[in-house]
């Protein structure tokens, strides 16, 4: 007992004078008026889980500072500091009373369970802290409240009490991990996942969470607790102490660290613009406040897509049905106008077929189902609306779009007749270029603030083409060709749509939705003297069978859509389509194969036929005779592209709980396994081990014994001789007497022989895994299961010896 | 010692040939022999307690002497008298029946307290001290005294504290009904231990008991005795614990226990092989304790002290 190797095998709690005096630790190692030094070893312990979760406070706020950025201001940090602080304390003193490991992890959890309940939900709990089921319900309501917060409003986020009660519940769950691994379990490495955690959970629920800084400031975390770990003894291994020369090489390594972190994210392409899944929203619901064009961002988005409404057309094509038009784009979010508005549906007829020129009218029958816009879905353009109630209707001569003052139309249905503009390339073509004349102004101005890039990829992208037609085109394709479509990508990034700046990294990242496209493509052509809007509506959709049976056009959030219109004189308001993926092209403005980006250029060759290049795929040609097929046939290309409907990353709360709950769950349930096996190797090494005396040595592979037998569910008392235990924990294993005979002989000879420096043991490693095979060979599945897994001998100390 | 073995099995065999059946209280017989102290042998009459003691003593060739113990017996009439030697004109002593090598003390509880008393201090000291004069008894020497519990009328039974110079006290029972059968054939034509030679002489003996007094003791296993003996002192059914002679009593025995199964060194099963009849007639139960017998106590206690594989930390 007196030989300094036994401190070894023991906890390293209990070996506090070993690295108290090593060299080269951190200046912090020991406090002002730490007794550490000169304590008798028994109260190390105590002092140092003081130290460790200190440790642990500094490594969790350094973990956080990764959120700050998607936060506005520092009300986040009284609840959260809180909470953290609560658990700490629970858990201290919980080691402080050297309760045992699991014990302090159960307790930890609750210390988290009041805090919440007391900081959050001290309204619906029994005397203010006590949970009861109320309190579980409202915390629901709270995670589900923050869901809609972080949907609805962009980073950085203000105070809200759901997202305050997300973020303690997160940040104290991965307070209570690290505690549990680092005191508890004495992995160091392991905690570092709890910094991870931090800066993950935030990056998937807040965009733009992950930031420089919160990637230093995490890294520096991981370092902290790595070093501090090794400072207060929190390592399983007494080799790994501090080395000489630590604190130049630590700044060295931490200097290292930060410059990978700052370094590499800046390197890596799509870090921070796109491919990593940040701010994925938990629920697309959409709030007032929303310009129509981040709504149909919130619709494509949503995890709930629900039918908005369905019609049926008198030629059974599908339609661009058609909401609203945006054309004022000075603001940071774009809303239609609704002042100017014609309260006689009447004259809608006469004020569409008074600005150009019209073909043969078709009839859309409209069953609205889930519908709570203010505006009427119609095809352009529409000429008669009938159906419809009698008050709080108007129409707009500007652009005739159907407004309703009431938004509750839900169930309604109407029939609507529009006359579809008849564009053709050569009338496009022949157009003359618009005239500045102030019905037009409108539509050509251009917000002061726009981003110079979008002039400059205007006159690129149309550099060569002769005509407004032509310039029109090829911005079209070329939105379509070099940028890419993501839905997801400008939430997580700070640039939904809406607003001039939007557009900017938008023109910069080339990654967004129709609501991006739309306006850029608007713009450019404003840029170039056409006069342009953009309409926001649905896409055409596939046919299918409505509920009596009837084939009819079912119209849902995901068909949510946004599109230019561009002017054109004598022709009217004519449609392109931008977005990339959306297969749907107009007849008069057919895509272009992506390896001839140039080829809308009119040297082409003249006539329609020649823009509409033979590798077009059918669905685009104008020539499509209107047959039932074909005509369906573009709605059912439109899922085709893969990029065009990204899954949205649907994370609810159970699953990220689950994201953080599973893995620590994992590690619990395996623990026990591992920490047997540990003992085992640590028994079966001093065995081996001549340095140690004879009855440590002999002993370990006795206490090996028992407990296999206990871990099999034979036990004796401990009152028993080795020789009346033997025979008793071996009864049932025969096979493995010899080998039971030898242990109890080198324990005897050990323990209560004349003293004898040759002594070496009989018996050996291999007689102890006879002993567990026969043990195993003999025992049910369960009891090996339960042997392996749950070993019940691991919670249990010979008292008196402390041994293992 | 090579012999050891053999001759201990080969005293064992005699007093087993003589004494049917018992072959536990004769190894105990044996162990008390070797561990240098005193048998009390408690039973009825008629069980076979002298046959035990003198089957011992002619098996190791000692010297034997009987005292029968009765209310009149004297000191003197154990320990010697000096007589007047009218012819040399000195006291001459006469030594008493106590210097022998192995005292039969034949209903000890029969005789005053006085007159045990005498014996006791011989038991003791292994000597006799005289007119001032002091006189060495034999060695080995060992008594073995018999009482009966049954006939309680004008006897002295010993104080339980008299009791603790015993180191065992063993109990003889009846013998099975195949033993009894056998002991009457073997028994039927005159004593059976006329005509049969020791089987060791007595210096034999003597080695026998050095050796047994050489055995190593573990510091575990003197704490496992020590922690028996605290554990009766604190036993809430005990008024009496053992003492630490008790203790000592306790090693010597568990010494010679484990050289009769032929080990040089002493095991906690040696310890509890012979821990109640060493400990069981010190100790004093509690008046209303309802325990069953100071012997179940052992066993309790037994039952309950941990059995120490190394010995206890050491304290700072």
């Amino acid at each position: 007992m007196s030989s300094p190797r036994t401190s070894s095998l023991r906890s390293p709690w209990e070996a506090a004078p070993e690295s108290s005096d090593a060299p080269g630790g951190s200046p912090a190692r020991t406090p002002p008026g730490s007794p550490v030094p000169d304590a008798p070893p028994e109260r190390a312990p105590r002092v140092r889980v003081v130290e460790l979760d200190l440790l642990l406070l500094v490594g969790v706020a350094l973990g956080c500072v990764g959120m700050s950025a998607a936060l506005s201001g520092p009300w986040w940090v009284p609840p959260v500091a809180a909470t953290v602080a609560t658990v700490l304390l629970v858990t201290g003193a919980a080691r402080w009373l050297r309760l045992p490991s699991a014990l302090v992890t159960v307790l930890g959890l609750a210390a988290l369970l009041l805090a919440l309940t007391v900081l959050h939900l001290s309204g619906h709990a029994l005397l203010g802290f006590i949970p009861t089921s109320g309190t579980f319900t409202a915390a629901s309501r709270l995670w589900g409240g923050s869901g809609d917060f972080v949907s609805r409003d962009a980073a950085p986020y203000g105070a809200h009490p759901g997202l305050s009660f997300v973020l303690c519940a997160l940040v104290g769950l991965v307070t209570v991990f690290m505690e549990t691994v680092l005191v508890g379990l004495r992995m160091a490495g392991l905690t570092c996942v709890g910094v991870l955690a931090l800066l993950v959970v935030p990056a998937l629920t807040l965009p733009g969470s992950i930031n420089p800084l919160g990637l230093a400031a995490a890294a520096l975390a991981a370092l902290a607790l790595l070093a501090g770990s090794r400072a207060w003894g929190a390592t399983r291994d007494q080799r790994i102490a501090p080395a000489p020369g630590g604190v130049p090489r630590a700044l060295l390594v931490v200097a290292g660290v930060l410059a990978v972190v700052l370094f590499v994210p800046t390197v890596m392409p799509g870090f921070f613009n796109g491919a990593f899944p940040q701010g994925s929203s938990f629920t697309a619901e959409r709030a007032s406040g929303v310009g129509p064009l981040r709504a149909v961002g919130q619709d494509l988005r949503t995890r709930e897509p629900a039918r908005r409404f369905s019609y049926t057309t008198s030629d059974d094509r599908a339609q661009y049905m058609r909401l609203l038009t945006l054309s004022d784009f000075s603001q940071d979010e774009w809303f239609p106008d609704t002042e100017h508005l014609d309260e006689d549906l009447s004259g809608l007829g006469d004020g569409a077929r008074n600005t150009v020129p019209r073909g043969p009218e078709i009839t859309a029958k409209v069953t609205l189902d889930d519908f709570t816009e203010h505006w009427l879905p119609a095809p352009y353009a529409p000429v008669g609306v009938a159906g419809l109630g009698a008050d709080g209707w108007g129409w707009s001569p500007r652009d005739l779009s159907v407004h309703s003052a009431s938004s509750g139309m839900s169930g309604g249905s109407y029939t609507v007749t529009s006359a579809p503009p008849q564009a053709t390339p050569e009338a496009l073509r022949r157009a003359p270029a618009a005239a500045p004349d102030a019905a037009m102004a409108d539509y050509l101005r251009l917000p002061a603030d726009r981003p110079q890039s979008l002039a400059d990829a205007a006159r690129q992208f149309t550099d060569g083409a002769r005509t407004d037609y032509d310039r029109a085109l090829a911005i079209q394709n070329r939105l379509r060709t070099d940028f890419r479509y993501d839905v997801d990508a400008p939430l997580a990034q700070g640039y939904d749509a809406g607003g001039m700046a939007a557009l900017g990294t938008f023109m910069k990242t080339r990654a967004g939705y129709s609501g991006h496209f739309a306006p850029a493509m608007a713009l450019m052509a404003r840029e170039l003297g056409i006069p342009a809007r953009v309409a926001v509506g649905y896409l055409p959709t596939t046919q299918r069978q409505d509920a009596n049976g009837a084939p009819a056009f079912p119209v849902g959030t995901g068909d949510s859509h946004a599109w230019p219109e561009l002017y054109f004189t004598g022709v009217g308001w004519v449609r392109f389509e931008p977005t990339p993926g959306v297969p749907s092209t107009p007849d008069y403005a057919p895509d272009t194969p992506r390896d001839a980006d140039d080829g809308a250029s009119p040297s082409s060759g003249p006539g329609e036929s020649a823009t509409a290049s033979p590798s077009e795929p059918p669905s685009g040609r104008p020539s499509a005779p209107p047959s039932g097929t074909p005509q369906n046939q573009q709605p059912t290309d439109r899922p085709e592209p893969p990029e065009q409907r990204p899954a949205a990353l649907p994370i609810p709360w159970w699953a990220l709980a689950a994201a953080v709950l599973v893995p620590v769950l994992l590690v619990l349930l395996a623990l026990p396994r591992w920490l047997r096996g540990r003992r085992r190797r640590r028994r079966l090494a001093a065995l081996r081990d001549a340095s140690l005396t004879p009855q440590r040595r002999a002993g370990a592979a006795w206490d090996e014994f028992c407990a296999l037998a206990e871990d099999y569910g034979v036990t004796s008392r401990p009152s028993d001789t080795p020789r009346a235990r033997a025979r008793h924990l071996a009864a049932g294993i025969p096979a493995a007497h010899p080998a039971v005979r030898r242990l109890v002989a080198d324990l005897e000879s050990a323990s209560y022989g004349a003293p004898d420096a040759q002594w070496a043991p009989s018996a050996t490693a291999e007689d102890l895994a006879r002993v567990r095979d026969e043990y195993r060979h003999r025992a049910s599945r369960g009891q090996r299961l339960r042997a392996a897994w749950w070993p019940a001998s691991l919670w249990r100390t010979d008292r008196g010896t402390g041994r293992r | 010692m090579e012999q050891f073995a053999s001759h201990t099995t080969a005293v064992l065999d005699r007093m087993n040939a003589v004494i049917d059946g018992k072959p536990a209280e004769t190894r105990t017989a044996l162990t008390v022999l070797l561990a240098g102290g005193h048998l009390l042998v408690e039973d009825v009459p008629g069980v076979g307690k002298t046959m035990l003691a003198r089957t011992l003593a002619g098996a190791v060739g000692g010297t034997v002497n009987r005292i029968q113990f009765t209310p009149d017996l004297l000191p003197t009439d154990i320990t010697g008298v000096s007589v007047y030697d009218q012819a040399r004109r000195e006291f001459e002593f006469k030594p008493g029946p106590v210097f022998a090598n192995i005292v039969i003390g034949d209903e000890i509880n029969r005789a005053s307290a006085k007159t045990q008393s005498a014996l006791l201090e011989a038991m003791a000291e292994g000597q006799v001290t005289a007119d001032g004069t002091t006189y060495r008894l034999p060695s080995p020497f060992m008594v073995v005294a018999t009482q009966n519990p049954v006939e309680m009328d004008g006897t002295f039974p010993l104080p339980e504290a008299q009791r603790d110079r015993f180191t065992a006290r063993i109990s003889m029972g009846y013998p099975d009904a195949d033993a009894e059968v056998a002991m009457l054939s073997d028994h039927g034509g005159g004593s059976p231990l006329a005509g049969a030679a020791p089987v060791l002489d007595i210096d034999q003996a003597r080695r026998l008991v050095e050796h047994v007094a050489s055995l190593h003791v573990s510091t575990a296993v003197r704490h496992y005795i020590v922690a028996l003996c605290q554990a009766t002192r604190t036993h809430p059914h005990l008024r009496l614990g053992a003492s630490p002679r008790a203790a000592l009593q306790l090693q010597a025995t568990a010494r010679a226990q484990a050289a009769l199964s032929g080990r040089n060194h002493v095991l906690p099963d040696d310890v509890k092989d012979v821990a109640v009849p060493v400990l069981a007639h010190r100790l004093i139960l509690e008046r209303r304790s309802g325990a069953d017998s100071a012997q179940d106590l052992v066993r309790g206690i037994l039952d309950v002290v941990r059995v120490p594989t190394e010995a206890a930390p050491r304290t700072r």
